[in-house]
């Protein structure tokens, strides 16, 4: 799809995203958003319907890696709406689950049953990939885009793509002011 | 014309088409996806109503605050968006309005629930950047019960969906956006293709790409290709055929997740004017093999390209777990044919 990117990049005349629906955030913003910032490794998940058996959550517990906004303890878990359940399962169209051993920069806020859910959805979710070169980089799976506005002016959004010590160093920058 | 003369020329085009956006207007790409439900045979079924099983509604709560601006009704522009899936050309599509609900919050209740106060912010991820979320509520086998007095009859077979739009957002009901509000109708359009059991196309102009642009509330040929796969209609308006054939590597190993689209080379308006056209394709199944349905009679050019941008492995979430796979592969170079 490289051949395409500029096309499709100049054809966009917003970058809203539709997923489920979203508008792209900044690292920045995240950040400002969230409560907890931690790069954490996904240990094990399951579901289960809630208690009105009405909704199918999908609980995964964390081991903490690193913390670079907020404290959390060593082991936490983060909930999420869908799953499989008893012969059912809810999606959320465009959110993701996490295999046990992913790795993952995630962006954080508290629920009420002393879980955590991602802020934005799948946007506070930068998931952790090795390359050929042995560089770990991170996306959250929103691609960069740029747009043409009414008077011809372009502006861009880079895109989540980013190197981890990139994403760790605006992470601290935001989350020291 | 070789490969790398063809990217030589795709690169003119894209410079060219910073400066002119009727250009960009016939220089799209790529393909439509459903979602899926992954049986206990390990198949991958997509998932779908049943129309004839019972009767399926959306039930509005009427609720709505002063976040909304534009002069409309956003239950009547719902409405519209319902309406444009139904209208889908070869499609037999059976939704219509219900009685008004007062719930307000996805859940599997038998109510298929619009909802533009909702109670439950953490579905929105705590923020207003997430615009609306689309809940839908499969049965992973038959026999499960529906909600509607009737049991499930196949894997993926969708019971409940549900639509929320983040009261914290500003929503437009005109026809224009100001910098500050999100346009109703494009997003609910957008959510209705996930109602109906759609996942993100990587086609520019599709309905179900995942970057919208301001206003965009008519379907493309790829949104009629994708929704009358899954609900055909019994005489088709417009006759269509498939293209079908398998995307290897050198060594002969098929490529999982290959975007493989079929573009028309010709100014024909098969599906009419209201149906904006674009390329229409699919992703190769685990043998490498794919099969481009839903053409209607016309030349194409068929490409096939790695799945690595704008369109990632993400943005269709539930495709490469169907097949028991983690991503699609996307270590091969763009071919076209």
């Amino acid at each position: 799809m490289r051949t395409s990117r500029f096309i499709l990049a100049a054809l966009l005349i917003s970058i809203t995203l539709s997923a489920t629906t979203v508008v792209p955030a900044s690292v920045e913003r995240l950040t400002v958003e969230s409560t907890h910032v931690v790069l954490a490794q996904a240990v094990d998940s399951r579901a289960s319907w809630n208690a009105d058996h009405t909704r199918i959550y999908t609980y995964t517990r964390f081991q903490l890696l690193q913390s670079m906004k907020g404290t959390l303890p060593q082991s936490f878990t983060v909930k999420r709406l869908g799953g499989s359940a008893e012969g059912y399962t809810m999606k959320v169209a465009g959110v993701r689950s996490w295999r046990p051993g992913e790795q993952a920069v995630l962006f954080l806020q508290p629920d009420i049953d002393n879980t955590f859910f991602t802020t934005s959805l799948m946007q506070g979710d930068f998931r952790i990939q090795r390359q050929a070169s042995g560089t770990l980089t991170v996306s959250n799976g929103v691609s960069g885009a740029k747009q043409v506005q009414a008077n011809g002016q372009l502006t861009e959004f880079q895109g989540s793509r980013m190197t981890l010590d990139e994403l760790q160093r605006r992470v601290r920058r935001v989350a020291s002011q | 014309m070789n490969s790398s003369s063809i990217r030589r020329s795709f690169a003119l085009i894209a410079v060219l088409a910073i400066f002119s956006v009727a250009l960009l207007l016939a220089t799209p790409a790529f393909s439509y996806l459903f979602m899926f439900t992954r049986m206990t045979t390990g198949a991958a079924q997509p998932d779908h109503w049943d129309f004839s099983a019972f009767s399926v509604v959306y039930n509005v709560n009427p609720a709505v605050g002063s976040n909304f601006t534009g002069g409309g009704d956003p239950i009547q522009i719902v409405g519209q968006s319902f309406n444009t899936w139904n209208s889908a050309p070869n499609a037999a599509i059976s939704i219509t309005r219900g009685p008004d609900t007062t719930v307000h919050s996805a859940q599997f209740d038998g109510v298929n629930l619009i909802c533009f106060v909702c109670q439950d912010k953490s579905s929105f991820g705590g923020t207003t950047d997430t615009l609306a979320v689309t809940v839908t509520t499969t049965s992973d086998t038959t026999g499960e019960a529906t909600k509607h007095g009737v049991n499930s009859t196949f894997a993926g077979q969708i019971m409940d969906a549900d639509i929320e739009f983040n009261p914290d957002v500003k929503w437009s009901t005109g026809s224009t956006v100001a910098d500050s509000e999100q346009h109703l109708q494009t997003v609910a359009t957008h959510e209705i293709g996930h109602v109906l059991g759609l996942d993100h196309s990587a086609v520019v102009r599709a309905m179900m790409f995942p970057y919208a642009p301001d206003v965009n509330t008519t379907l493309s040929y790829d949104d009629v290709a994708a929704i009358s796969q899954l609900y055909p209609k019994g005489s088709p308006d417009v006759a269509t055929g498939s293209i079908s054939g398998t995307v290897s590597f050198s060594g002969g190993t098929g490529v999982f997740g290959a975007h493989v689209f079929a573009d028309s080379t010709s100014s024909n308006l098969a599906f009419g004017s209201t149906i904006r056209k674009s390329p229409i394709g699919t992703l190769t199944r685990p043998d490498g093999s794919y099969s481009i349905a839903g053409l209607p009679a016309d030349s194409y050019t068929v490409t096939a390209e790695p799945l690595d941008d704008p369109v990632v492995d993400s943005d269709i979430s539930g495709y490469a777990s169907a097949f028991s796979r983690s991503s699609v592969s996307i270590n091969f170079n763009t071919r076209w044919h």
